[in-house]
């Protein structure tokens, strides 16, 4: 089977799965959360009937406006490490839990072929879902009417964006191994969870930078004035994604399917 | 008869005329552990081309593993596995090429439909877009077909996996317990499926079961698996009973040694006072003169037919 058919055959899968929209509607809240804080910022007066959610507001945002917006909803796409993980873990996962995959790794496909559609196709459900809340949410600035727009702003927090998103494919795919390794769903996503708190522990330090999962929280700028990772970072990262999908394989080819 | 000359719908098999010789399945000294259990043993079996192989066991015998073991799905300890002479841990993907499958319980996508979930099948394995049509129909799931997996039957699931084996019409079936969750009328039609693609087809289909009745109608040979091992082989188109002699004696020792040295007969003690010779009816007579000329006190020599079913309680421990 040739790797497109596979990653076709993989999005077929997919079909009628409603843990697609499920994930979609769970992550498009995090802007509505980010709006409503910059709403009560706006309107005083909401602010006074939502108590604590405005004294929160009022700690953690400095201003209501274009800027501290999107510097929010940028750090909001380090939270991808978990959405990825919630789609590898049910690409892979699925496949040991339902147990499908004593059919499939029957069939007569080498098994790099899958792992190499499977990969693919969680990240593009991922980027695409990332790409739809991100959209959301510069809507939802639009609507709420948020003063200093600037093109170079919207621009640069795009970039940082699809950076993030990128830097999550290559940190994130970890998740794949899990669920391949725990045949299932919970390992994936409990341990995706795990790093990503982890990885914001390590932001903050100097170990940042050579941390994948700190790498991540860098680059969405959840951690003002620590240092952004920079090509040797990257290269760090390239060689633990390849590390992480030669172990998936691994893990594929060598553990018995009971 | 040539190739050429071979009637519609008859294939002429490759051993016939002579071509590549070797068997559909060859394992050699398979063994399976894990930790402190060794769930296959030592298995050497041979499943010739063309042939329906059933493969029977009780629970928990050995059989599933085996059939894991086959499809490169679970690596064994010791031992090797061959399909059509492609060696399963080198040359996985040529092995499952030429296999179609259904291992242990039936799945299938559930969010997919029953064409969806053949479409994956086809997909994987290159068949074509008519093999789904023919794959339905052969399997009865017609009016099914539009329905999502995951909202089927019991039977119908059992149905759909046998489906996706069929699918691409494969030179070797290896079917684990494909009797299960079908109804009498559904087990029936996949036997005559079966049959027809081992006939028509020239296909070799390796059958699993603990269902004794439902294989002895189906297969050309049995072979018994118990606790990881292979404990026998049955020729059913030979005839599958056999006639073994049971004898009351005195000196089960004795009597075990003499028959051996003098008449070149094996026997085994079943009990205090008896001994079992497996397949020595005919012998009778013999036995009989050689223990009262030895002064061993025969008491009772009764010859006893053994019937498929009386024969795998026997090897399985089960006898009455």
């Amino acid at each position: 089977m040739k790797l497109g058919t596979a990653v076709l055959t993989e999005l077929l899968k997919l079909r009628r799965a409603r843990v697609v929209w499920i994930l979609a509607a769970a992550y498009a809240l995090a802007p509505l959360m980010v709006g409503l804080m910059m709403s009560v910022l706006l309107h005083p007066a909401l602010g006074h009937r939502l108590g604590l959610l405005t004294l929160k507001a009022q700690l953690t945002v400095p201003a209501a406006n274009w800027a501290t917006y999107l510097g929010l909803v940028a750090t909001l796409s380090a939270g991808g490490l978990v959405v990825l993980a919630v789609a590898q873990a049910f690409v892979f996962g699925r496949e040991y839990a339902e147990g499908t995959a004593k059919d499939m790794l029957a069939l007569p496909v080498p098994r790099v072929t899958f792992l190499t559609a499977k990969l693919a196709v969680s990240a593009l459900w991922f980027v695409a879902t990332a790409a739809a809340v991100y959209a959301e949410a510069l809507v939802v600035g639009a609507v709420l009417g948020l003063p200093g727009y600037a093109p170079g702003l919207l621009a640069a927090t795009s970039v940082r964006v699809a950076a993030t998103v990128a830097e999550v494919v290559l940190a994130g795919s970890v998740a794949a191994l899990l669920a391949v390794a725990g045949r299932g769903y919970l390992a994936p996503i409990g341990v995706s969870i795990l790093l990503l708190l982890i990885g914001d522990l390590f932001a903050h330090s100097g170990w940042g930078p050579w941390l994948p999962w700190s790498m991540v929280l860098l680059t969405a700028g959840a951690a003002p004035g620590a240092a952004v990772p920079g090509p040797a970072s990257l290269a760090v990262l390239a060689v633990f994604f390849l590390a992480t999908a030669a172990a998936t394989w691994w893990a594929m080819s060598r553990t018995d399917v009971s | 008869m040539s190739l050429a000359s071979a009637p519609e719908g008859h294939v002429v098999r490759p051993a016939a005329v002579g071509a590549d010789p070797e068997p559909a399945i060859r394992t050699l000294g398979l063994t399976k552990r894990y930790a402190e259990v060794t769930a296959v043993d030592d298995l050497t079996l041979t499943v010739r081309r063309g042939e329906i192989y059933g493969f029977l066991g009780r629970n928990g015998a050995g059989k599933t593993t085996t059939i894991r073991m086959l499809l490169g799905l679970v690596r064994p300890t010791r031992g090797r596995v061959s399909i059509f002479g492609k060696d399963v841990a080198r040359e996985r993907v040529a092995a499952a090429a030429m296999v179609g499958s259904t291992v242990e319980t039936a799945t299938a996508y559930p969010n997919l439909t029953v064409r969806e979930n053949l479409e994956i099948q086809r997909r994987s394995t290159g068949a074509s877009r008519q093999a789904i049509d023919r794959a339905v129909a052969e399997l009865g799931l017609e009016e099914v077909a539009h329905r999502r997996a995951g909202r089927l039957s019991l039977g119908n699931k059992q149905r759909l996996a046998l489906a996706r084996a069929v699918l691409t019409r494969p030179r070797l079936l290896v079917l684990d317990e494909p009797a299960n969750g079908l109804d009498p009328a559904g087990i029936v039609e996949i036997r005559t499926l079966l049959r027809r693609m081992a006939r028509q087809d020239g296909a070799t289909v390796f059958v699993s079961s603990h269902m004794l009745g439902e294989v002895a109608q189906l297969v050309d040979r049995i072979g018994i698996i118990h606790r990881g091992r292979l404990v026998e082989e049955i020729d059913v188109a030979a005839g599958a009973s056999t006639v073994r002699l049971e004898l009351a004696v005195s000196e089960l020792e004795r009597a075990t040694k003499v028959l051996a040295t003098q008449l070149g007969i094996e026997a085994r003690v079943a009990g205090d006072d008896r001994l079992v010779i497996d397949g020595g009816a005919a012998a009778a007579a013999d036995v009989a003169r050689l223990l009262v000329a030895e002064g061993i006190e025969l008491h009772a020599l009764c010859p006893v037919r053994d019937d498929l079913e009386a024969r795998f309680l026997r090897l399985t421990g089960d006898a009455a």
